[in-house]
């Protein structure tokens, strides 16, 4: 009875140390990327947060980063608004809808040009070796007509005679017409600010002409 | 015997087929596929860069009484030019002279900028091609910004010998008149 109760102690001491190896092991033990990451960027809590703060007090170089990295997303969220209305919106809502609009006409046309696919499943293993070789061929043939090809030129695309044009400020206004004597587009804005007879357009680029005018360039230019 | 010749690489059927194959390879084939994948590189190169027009950007000063001083070291303006700008009636001035101009060419698919004052950028213009229209015209999406600020956007088509004139703000007195051309 006294043996096997000196057992049992003997076994609990044993697991006890196993347990505190295993702490102290894995307190030791370095987390990896993604708990580091985490930990950077404040997302870690409870035992985690714990064990990485703690193995991270011997890695100085570690906490400077992630004091530096807080740092740098404390200046931005101060800096940076939480959202943008975007400039001249109704041009921008003008061009998205032209897109789809441009989106929509080149899927129908796809669609009528691959509705001959199906002769594709047709095509079995003998009449595809053929096909590929004849192709292979025309490519030859294409090949050594390369130089005798004419220059590329732009495409020609119909045009409507009166050009449109959209005045982002609606203070300024357009008036366009064409010129007889000489076949010249005359444009004429109307609505300007003058330029300040103290600033000099011409020479070395000055931006702050006045303390009020902080507008910024941006180009609202999608890429269809 | 037949043992030999079967396990002989001159007689194995797979060699015999590359043997015979191999000049209608050399000379048909190989040139096929060297060349198609010289076409598809080809093919892959940027396009969009092409130069498919050149356009011309002045800015002109307009004014009724005589240049001050500060306008003096600006260039007099050409006869021919001074010509068509009296023939309309908005920019008919006494005194005209020159503030600059830029040349840039238009790519396929690329915008490009022109800066008549530059290094200045009080005044730009950003075009991007929209390709030739039926009348060999080059059909233009165009700009103007003025100190950073887009004044103007449009989509006019340019012929050589027709200009755009643009009668833009005033400055000193005077007016700015924008001249874009096609000038290739």
């Amino acid at each position: 009875m006294h043996g096997k109760n000196s057992n049992s102690i003997f076994n609990l001491k044993s697991n006890n140390s196993k347990l505190k190896k295993d702490m102290k092991r894995q307190h030791n033990q370095a987390p990896d990327e993604a708990m580091l990451t985490l930990w950077i960027d404040g997302e870690l809590n409870g035992d985690e947060l714990a064990r990485v703060e703690s193995w991270a007090q011997d890695h100085p170089e570690l906490l400077a980063e992630r004091d530096a990295v807080r740092a740098m997303q404390s200046n931005i969220q101060a800096n940076m608004p939480a959202s943008v209305e975007p400039p001249y919106a109704d041009f921008f809502n003008q061009r998205i809808l032209q897109a789809i609009e441009n989106e929509k006409a080149e899927s129908a046309a796809s669609v009528r040009s691959t509705g001959s696919q199906w002769m594709g499943s047709k095509f079995n293993k003998w009449l595809a070796l053929p096909a590929a070789a004849a192709a292979m061929v025309m490519c030859f043939y294409m090949g050594t007509q390369v130089s005798h090809m004419p220059e590329s030129v732009a495409p020609i695309a119909a045009v409507s005679a009166e050009p449109a044009i959209y005045m982002p400020d609606g203070d300024v206004r357009a008036n366009i017409f064409s010129s007889d004597d000489n076949g010249a587009t005359v444009i004429v804005l109307e609505g300007l600010e003058d330029i300040p007879d103290d600033f000099e357009i011409v020479g070395e680029p000055r931006h702050s002409r006045s303390a009020s005018s902080r507008a910024v360039m941006v180009n609202t230019e999608m890429i269809f | 015997m037949t043992l030999f010749t079967l396990s002989n690489p001159a007689h194995n059927p797979n060699t015999m087929m590359i043997r015979y194959l191999s000049p209608v390879f050399m000379a048909v084939l190989l040139p096929s596929l060297l060349l198609s994948s010289a076409l598809a590189e080809q093919s892959h190169s940027d396009k969009g860069k092409e130069i498919v027009g050149k356009i011309k950007a002045s800015l002109y000063l307009g004014s009724d009484s005589a240049p001050e001083k500060w306008a003096e070291k600006y260039a007099l303006v050409e006869k021919e030019v001074t010509g068509q700008l009296r023939g309309i009636q908005q920019m008919r001035f006494q005194h005209y002279r020159k503030l600059g101009a830029d040349i840039q060419p238009v790519f396929r698919s690329y915008e490009n900028w022109l800066a008549p004052l530059k290094p200045s950028e009080e005044i730009l213009l950003s075009f991007e091609s929209r390709g030739r229209s039926d009348d060999g015209g080059l059909r233009l999406d165009l700009e103007f910004w003025q100190h950073r600020r887009k004044i103007m956007q449009m989509n006019p088509v340019l012929h050589a010998d027709k200009p755009l004139l643009i009668l833009g703000p005033r400055w000193r007195g005077c007016s700015l008149i924008i001249a874009i051309e096609l000038i290739d």
